[in-house]
This record gives C-alpha cells, structure tokens and sequence, in this order.
C-alpha cells in the first residue's frame, strides 16, 4: 500500500480495521506495540496472582481473583488480534523467554507485603487508565476496542485497590506507615513508567503520525499527576517527592526519574527481573499440557 | 488436531440486538463457546452468546455499500428539516 496516501488517511482523523489494507511497517509497529502491552498484562497479572492465597477473607480473595482474571483475560484481546495480524501467539511469550522483548519497568520489581499491594495497584493502574484513555483513539480500531473493553476492568481495579489502600491506611500505626513505605518504593516506578520525555526520533514521530501513540509521554505524565496526587492527599498519604509542586500554568514540577538508571533496569534487570522471568516461564512450561491438548502441536513459526 | 477462529456474538439484554463482540481460537465450537464466556463475559449482564466460524461469515464490500447509499438522503427523516429550512431560505422577506 501506498505510504503517502495512508498516511493522509490517517493525517485526516481515518483509522484502519483488520482487513482494511495497511502498510508492511504499520502492521509490523501494531503488532509490537499489543505484544508489548499484552506480555506486559501476563507479568501484571502474575504480580498479583501470587497475592491470592495470602488475602485476608474470601470476598477480597474473590475480587483480587477476578483482577487477575482479568488481566489474562486483556492479554487474550491482544494476542487474539496479534495472531489476526500474523503472529504466533506463543512468540509474545517465547521472545521474552529468550530475551527478545523486554518488559516495562514496573515489572522489575516485586510486591513483597500485603500492605503494599494496595496502594502498588493503585498507582499502577492509575496510570495504565491515563495510558490506555489516551491510546483508544488509536488509528487501529480492533486495538481501539480491545482497549474499550480493557478500561471498563481496570476501572473496578482502581477502585478495589483504592478502597484496600483507604481500609487498610485507615488502621492507622504501623499500617499506615506500611502502606507509605510503598507509596514511596512504587512513586518512582511508576512516574517512570510514562517513559522519558519524547526525543525528536523518526521512531516517535512516527507512532504519533500513525497515531499508534496520541499523546506525548509527558502529557500523559501531566495527567496521571492531576489525577492521582488528590487522591493520595484524601487518603492523608505523604506525597513522597519533596520537588512536587502544581505551577500557575498547571503544570507539575517534580524529580526528574533517574533515565539512565531506568533504562539500565530495562536492559540489564532490576531486583526482581529473575524472578519474574522465572515464573512466567514456570506457568508457559507447567501449562505446556494444557495447549497441547486443547491445540495440539503448534505449527512451525 | 484442526483448530479455526470464532467470532463470539452477544446479546446483552433480551431486547437488544446481537453484536460481534470478538473472537476466540479453539478446536471446537463447544470449547470456542467455553472460551467466549470466560474471556468476554466473566462479570455484568449478558442474555446469550453465541460462536460462529469465522469463514461461515460473509461480509458486504464496504466500499460498495458506502457507494450505494451516498444519495440516499431522500430516505432519512433528518431530509425533510433540511427540505423545509432550505425552502423558508429561498423565500425572500
């Protein structure tokens, strides 16, 4: 397909459904781009899975079930439409196996007590809700409702984790103090997460002119902090940047996260990189049985 | 063993309408129904669903139905206010 003329259809508001024709390039940065998302749900659902033996009272139980649930359940819209576009749903998971793709930076650290979990899903999904609401007016539309789909469950997500955060601050004493300590430990990670400040690059141009991304990382940063600085202040938590600040113009000052420092988390592993590649490798080998039979042998790539 | 790809149709109240809401791989129409259920309807209302092979669907040439419907006006009640503000722009005073 013509470069030109497809990127006047998008230019012009246009979008681009499965069988609508695209070029090689779009379909290969679509493709990435779910994977990426879709390997990034499988660890964030790993992450809290873990959690479910050890929660308190079986209603609590059965909402961090569900969460979980639904965190396989929006790698499963992705990779759906990952194999539409040609790719062999094992590779997502195959090509973090072997080092291939790389995870997000939150998913090199590990929850490591029940009173960090909460407030961890909190600002974690926060953030994926400003991400996501930004991304589904994506140019391609089966991601567009994969998307729509996916924020109507990280919405109950949010609350669950806020109401959990909010209960268990609320006891006060070394409660409390647990759940700032991991407000402090995650803050970082995830104002991180965003990614740094957009470069110049081709490769960002591009996505923005394609509109597989919409907004700038710092937009979306912006946002988040609109967004989730009142509520940690309603939940009387300490706002763990001394630099946070609002300016006249609305705009939020605060430490810049350490990039070089995050990008060699991403490139050569965290505290918790092993473990996480550890046990998703452990779930893809234990539940090998399980594909067989239902699939059978999968084709050659 | 075969395996294909299923559109997974959902009616979410008895009275609406019946949409594609996705789709699912399995090796068979009970297990592609299994999957639609635990993937598209774990929580919130749903009447029925349903599952389709994918190559059982037959879809219109979209361009061509664009096409056919571009003068079509005439048939839509919106065409009769535009008729009468065009009429009463016409009359002069």
């Amino acid at each position: 397909m013509d470069l030109q003329a497809f990127e006047q259809h998008i230019a012009a508001g246009g979008a681009v459904d499965l069988h609508d024709p695209m070029p090689d390039e779009y379909r290969e940065q679509v493709r990435r781009i779910m994977g990426f998302q879709c390997l990034a749900e499988i660890v964030g659902g790993l992450m809290f899975a873990e959690w479910v033996p050890r929660t308190p009272g079986l209603l609590r139980k059965m909402m961090l079930t569900a969460k979980v649930q639904d965190e396989m359940g929006h790698a499963f819209y992705l990779l759906r439409t990952c194999e539409d576009l040609g790719l062999r749903r094992d590779q997502i998971v195959e090509d973090y196996l072997c080092g291939k793709s790389k995870l997000l930076n939150v998913f090199h650290y590990r929850i490591e007590s029940w009173h960090e979990w909460p407030i961890a899903a909190l600002v974690q999904n926060s953030a994926a809700l400003v991400q996501f609401k930004s991304l589904v007016r994506t140019s391609f539309r089966p991601y567009a409702r994969a998307l729509k789909r996916i924020l109507k469950e990280e919405s109950f997500h949010y609350h669950n984790a806020l109401d959990l955060t909010r209960t268990i601050a609320g006891h006060g004493g070394e409660h409390r103090a647990a759940v700032q300590a991991g407000l402090e430990k995650w803050w970082p990670h995830v104002l991180a997460y965003f990614g740094p400040p957009d470069s110049d690059s081709e490769h960002n141009r591009r996505n923005l002119r394609w509109r597989l991304k919409v907004d700038s990382n710092d937009t979306l940063r912006q946002r988040w902090l609109d967004w989730i600085v009142p509520v940690l202040e309603s939940l009387d938590l300490r706002l763990p940047d001394p630099a946070l600040a609002r300016g006249g113009d609305g705009r939020w000052t605060y430490t810049e996260p350490d990039w070089d420092g995050v990008r060699d988390v991403i490139r050569n592993g965290g505290p918790a990189t092993a473990y996480w590649h550890d046990r998703v490798r452990d779930n893809y080998e234990s539940h090998g049985w399980v594909r067989d039979l239902v699939y059978g042998e999968q084709p050659a790539a | 063993m075969s395996e294909s790809i299923y559109e997974v149709l959902a009616q979410d109240t008895a009275d609406g309408e019946v949409a594609l809401v996705g789709s699912v791989r399995a090796p068979d129409a009970g297990l592609a129904l299994t999957f639609a259920r635990e993937i598209f309807y774990r929580r919130g209302r749903c009447e029925r669903i349903g599952v389709v092979p994918r190559e059982a669907v037959c879809w219109s040439d979209e361009a061509e139905l664009t096409e056919r419907n571009r003068d079509r006006a005439y048939r839509t009640p919106a065409f009769f206010v535009r008729a009468r503000r065009d009429r009463a722009a016409e009359i002069p005073g």
